[in-house]
């Protein structure tokens, strides 16, 4: 098996559908990170898959992952108006000029995110792609949002988290 | 319209019941979302998400301590027993990082807030810094701004 060792994130690509070209090309990006969570509440536990016993009637734990995507501050769909956050509208408003609802609404249902892609980079410069979603399948959301600005001295950069998880699987 | 980046290099001040602070050593905004994901019954792939409340967890950290939620003598009464006070709006500056010294406004105008808890103020000879720090959760909306000067 060959060892990818990951070194940087070139750029993180989202939106809400996967028509080619309508994606924000995220290029601030500190930091990606995923995971993958088991749901184990109310599920078998898998130390008899493990063992090599499958007795009848158990139930595969349920699985998804977790993306986390650091930004330097933050992105913007429009670098003339501060206001234009990719993932959230103005003033706490749900839909865009298009019609589409952002991936975050304060007050309602996200939108399913149709197409994230992150490009990293190998630690020999290869480059290395992560499929999230490329087709409109409804399994990738965002589910939260962190902000941290500090004034605390040697405060290296002022980060802003996304959260999201995935219910299909990685490519 | 072009795409692009926005930094922040620092907090200006939080301003909260019209009352000033300006010796904010942190700002922490959690944007939390209740989603629990659904699943068909012994099939991997999820079909969907179940969204719940979704509320937000500021969590402010002075340089020493100030009234940061009303002016001294009248901030707000976290310990009522009626349904709490709402901190009507909070707003968090923050220098944009250029020269101009022009800043983002972050209002969060909150319909329901609750002083969730105040953490140890620790005083010590020595320490480097005596920080205090305050949780607030809110339902409300956020209007975000940019103060040019």
């Amino acid at each position: 098996m060959t060892e990818l060792v990951f070194d940087k994130v070139n750029n993180v690509k989202i939106d809400y559908t996967a028509v080619a070209g309508q994606f924000v090309t995220i290029t601030n990006v500190l930091a990606f990170a995923y995971r993958i969570v088991t749901v184990e509440e109310g599920m078998v536990w898998p130390i008899a898959v493990i063992n090599d016993y499958n007795p009848s009637g158990v139930h595969h734990s349920h699985k998804y992952y977790e993306m986390l995507m650091v930004l330097d501050t933050d992105w913007l769909k429009d670098t003339a108006d501060p206001t234009s956050r990719w993932a959230y509208g103005p003033n706490g408003q749900p839909v865009n000029a298009a019609g589409t609802k952002f991936a975050i609404d304060e007050d309602g249902a996200n939108t399913a995110i149709e197409y994230f892609v992150v490009s990293i980079r190998e630690h020999d410069n290869t480059a290395t792609t992560l499929t999230f979603a490329n087709v409109d399948t409804d399994v990738v959301w965002c589910v939260g949002e962190e902000t941290d600005i500090s004034n605390e001295d040697g405060t290296p950069h002022q980060t802003v988290t996304y959260r999201f998880i995935c219910l299909g699987e990685m490519q | 319209m072009a795409e692009g980046r926005i930094r922040l290099k620092s907090i200006k001040a939080v301003v909260a019941n019209a009352v000033t602070t300006e010796n904010v050593l942190s700002f922490r905004e959690e944007h939390i979302h209740n989603i629990t994901p659904q699943f068909v019954p012994n099939v991997f792939q999820g079909v969907d998400v179940l969204e719940k409340a979704k509320f937000r967890r500021l969590i402010i950290t002075l340089d020493s301590e100030d009234s940061l939620f009303g002016a001294p003598g009248a901030e707000v009464n976290y310990f009522v027993a009626a349904i709490n006070i709402v901190i009507g709006t909070i707003v968090a500056q923050f220098y944009i990082a250029d020269n101009t010294g022009d800043y983002e406004t972050w209002t969060y105008i909150a319909d329901k807030s609750w002083v969730e808890k105040k953490e140890f103020g620790r005083i010590e000879d020595g320490a480097r810094r005596n920080t205090f720090e305050y949780s607030v959760i809110m339902y409300g909306t956020k209007v975000i701004a940019k103060v040019e000067v």
